[in-house]
């Protein structure tokens, strides 16, 4: 009897374990491979093999001191990731992860956006009309930096499924296929300055119980 | 003298399995017959009473249930705040259910192991096509609330919840519509056209609402500069008709009709050693007064299509599960016969007619369901030049005339719309309603 309480138990437990629910902090750069879909780690790998390719790029070296106050820093315009996925993923998060781990590199001068415009225009309007704002300080229009180079690009996928079959065993599986490519082109002269792809190539199997 | 074991008289000590059958039968009401008279209420038209009749989990024995229901009721009544609020209660209900799914979508089909008296005893948590559909209407009730950030999350639940599902049964539902129009509506709003795209892609390969798909995935393909697929989709749809300079847009998104009700279908059989007794749901579908609806702006008119065929979706999900909800009723009509057994040997003949009783009366199909669902979702499109607009939506007999709005350049005016027999429900969003030109008051809640 003594035995049979003692299996019980030895049985009962570990799944009572395994239904219990916790919450804890985790490493943002661990690797995450819940599935084979975009997430965090393929997010970090693109921005920061990008930045680096852009940090070390020799053929941008030729706009250095382009600008009349002597700053030797790349004054960037950067525009638009297009999401050519099949899936929808954030390109506003690549993009500013790679914004902030651009200025750290200390090679470039960022230009606000779209949305950086809206709250400057709405900032400007305050400053210069609402009489609240003291009329030397109050900053105007015209004077913003014209930007040197605009970068841009597209993410792209190619996505293959397999189902269950008795010749894999029952086993499905994913294979995505991710490809970041951007490019940089001079806007005074249009030449492409520099462009660079990146991939990323992840499988998910599926055994037969899940 | 010595009574034979068949006469003797049940002991007092057994007399809880009398408690038994008496609670089991007390339970077997089914949700068609205790929600009846809300569902009646909605059908006339008496918004406030089904509302307030549904969200009563008394009447519906399920907290996601009152949810989806009552929600539904207000979202077609108009009364945005009082949607959200009773869709939220639902999405509650199940959300720690749907982050298990999506983190394990096997998960959703365990549970064979299930000792029910029948399968209506275990809490309702939705079926996986309607936990999306949950997401899809929060998303409209945020849309008409101009709430675009909330209704992002609601339809991208959808999505994951919907991929889930699909994973999970290896089958492709075609469901998914509502959401993923809902989601490129919103995201060509907030000036995203890839990802707009991505939605109307998805439509386009589930052969939904392809004269809404089509000329939207040429238009932003050019835009967009996918040449390669501008050439697929200009071959598959046309050059579609140049909008007005400036225009302005009006998309009706309608609800039609109800949908398909669950019955049971049962089989008794009686057996040397007892009755078996299977009962399994099985959809019946309602007559349509209204099969769509025509859209109108002024000269322009537009047919709606459909968008997500939810009474198709219902039929097949059950379908998907209806060999697990055999195999249950199956493990149930055994176990129940044993205990008819059981009390045989210990009453006789009382004791297996206790038993059989028993059997037959639990036994029971789930008849839960999202009833007030409609049998579609559909959708129709007008661009027109900005300036005044006359509009109305037009079903069967009956034009439900909604006056003059002004029309800016670029403005998109949505028209939520519900028709329940041959009556129209439509509630407009967004346009300024141009002075004098007050609507026929025909669908006030």
């Amino acid at each position: 009897m003594k035995h049979l309480s003692f299996a019980l138990c030895a049985c009962v437990l570990p799944l009572l374990a395994v239904g219990c629910t916790s919450t804890r902090y985790g490493d943002p750069t661990k690797k995450e491979t819940i599935n084979a879909d975009y997430g965090s780690t393929d997010l970090q790998t693109f921005s920061q093999q990008m930045v680096s390719e852009l940090n070390t790029a020799t053929g941008l070296d030729y706009v250095k001191g382009a600008d009349v106050q002597g700053d030797p820093r790349i004054v960037l315009y950067f525009d638009n990731i297009y999401n050519e996925t099949r899936e929808h993923i954030n390109m506003g998060l690549l993009r500013d992860k790679m914004i902030a781990e651009l200025l750290e590199t200390g090679r470039y001068r960022i230009v606000a956006g779209s949305l950086g415009q809206d709250e400057i225009g709405e900032q400007v309007r305050f400053q210069q009309g609402s009489g609240r704002v003291d009329p030397e300080q109050a900053k105007a229009f015209g004077r913003q930096l014209g930007a040197d180079v605009v970068i841009y690009g597209a993410m792209r996928d190619i996505t293959k499924k397999e189902g269950r079959s008795l010749e894999n065993l029952g086993r499905k599986t994913k294979d995505v296929y991710y490809n970041l490519f951007l490019r940089m082109d001079n806007i005074e002269t249009a030449e492409t300055l520099w462009a660079k792809d990146k991939e990323i190539r992840k499988r998910q199997v599926t055994g037969l119980f899940g | 003298m010595k009574l034979p074991q068949q006469l003797r008289p049940v002991r007092p000590q057994r007399a809880p399995w009398l408690v038994i059958v008496c609670l089991g039968v007390l339970g077997c009401s089914s949700y068609n017959s205790k929600t009846s008279g809300a569902l009646s209420a909605y059908q006339s038209g008496r918004f406030g009473e089904a509302e307030k009749r549904f969200a009563d989990t008394d009447v519906t024995d399920s907290p996601f249930l009152s949810g989806v229901e009552a929600g539904t009721v207000a979202l077609t009544a108009g009364n945005w705040g009082a949607a959200v609020e009773h869709f939220t209660k639902a999405v509650r209900e199940v959300e720690e259910d749907e982050r298990q799914g999506l983190l394990d979508p096997g998960g959703l089909g365990r549970g064979l192991a299930s000792l029910a008296i029948n399968e209506g005893a275990k809490a309702y948590r939705g079926e996986g096509y309607e936990r999306a559909l949950l997401h899809a209407s929060l998303g409209l009730a945020y849309l008409a609330q101009g709430q675009l950030g909330d209704l992002f999350v609601e339809v991208q639940l959808a999505g994951d919840l919907l991929a889930a599902e699909e994973k999970l049964y290896e089958t492709d539902y075609r469901a998914g519509g509502l959401a993923h129009l809902v989601s490129a509506i919103a995201y060509e709003l907030r000036g995203e056209p890839d990802q707009a795209y991505i939605d109307w892609l998805a439509l386009e390969e589930k052969g939904l609402a392809a004269a809404l798909a089509g000329p939207s995935l040429v238009r932003l393909a050019r835009r967009l500069n996918r040449e390669d697929d501008l050439a697929r989709w200009l071959g598959a749809y046309g050059e579609p008709a140049a909008p007005p300079e400036d225009a302005a847009q009006v998309i009706l998104i309608a609800g039609i009709g109800l949908g398909p009700s669950k019955q049971e279908a049962r089989l008794d059989l009686p057996t040397g050693n007892g009755l078996l007794s299977w009962a399994i749901p099985r959809y019946e579908q309602r007559s349509q007064a209204i099969g769509g609806l025509e859209l109108r702006a002024g000269e322009l008119a537009a047919s709606t299509v459909v968008v997500e065929d939810v009474g198709r979706v219902a039929e097949k999900n059950l379908e998907d599960r209806i060999a697990l909800l055999t195999a249950r009723s199956t493990g149930r009509a055994f176990a129940k016969r044993e205990l008819s057994r059981s009390l045989e040997k210990e009453h006789g003949v009382a004791g297996a007619l206790v038993g059989n009783i028993f059997s037959f009366l639990t036994e029971r199909a789930d008849l839960r369901t999202w009833s007030t669902l409609p049998d579609s979702y559909q959708a129709a499109r007008i661009l027109l030049p900005p300036g005044p607009a006359t509009l109305s939506v037009a079903g069967g007999v009956n034009v439900e005339e909604l006056g003059s709005f002004e029309l800016t350049p670029g403005e998109t005016v949505f028209l939520l719309a519900r028709t329940l027999g041959g009556r129209i429900y439509v509630h407009v969003i967004g346009g300024a309603r141009v002075a004098g030109a007050d609507r026929l008051p025909s669908e006030t809640p």
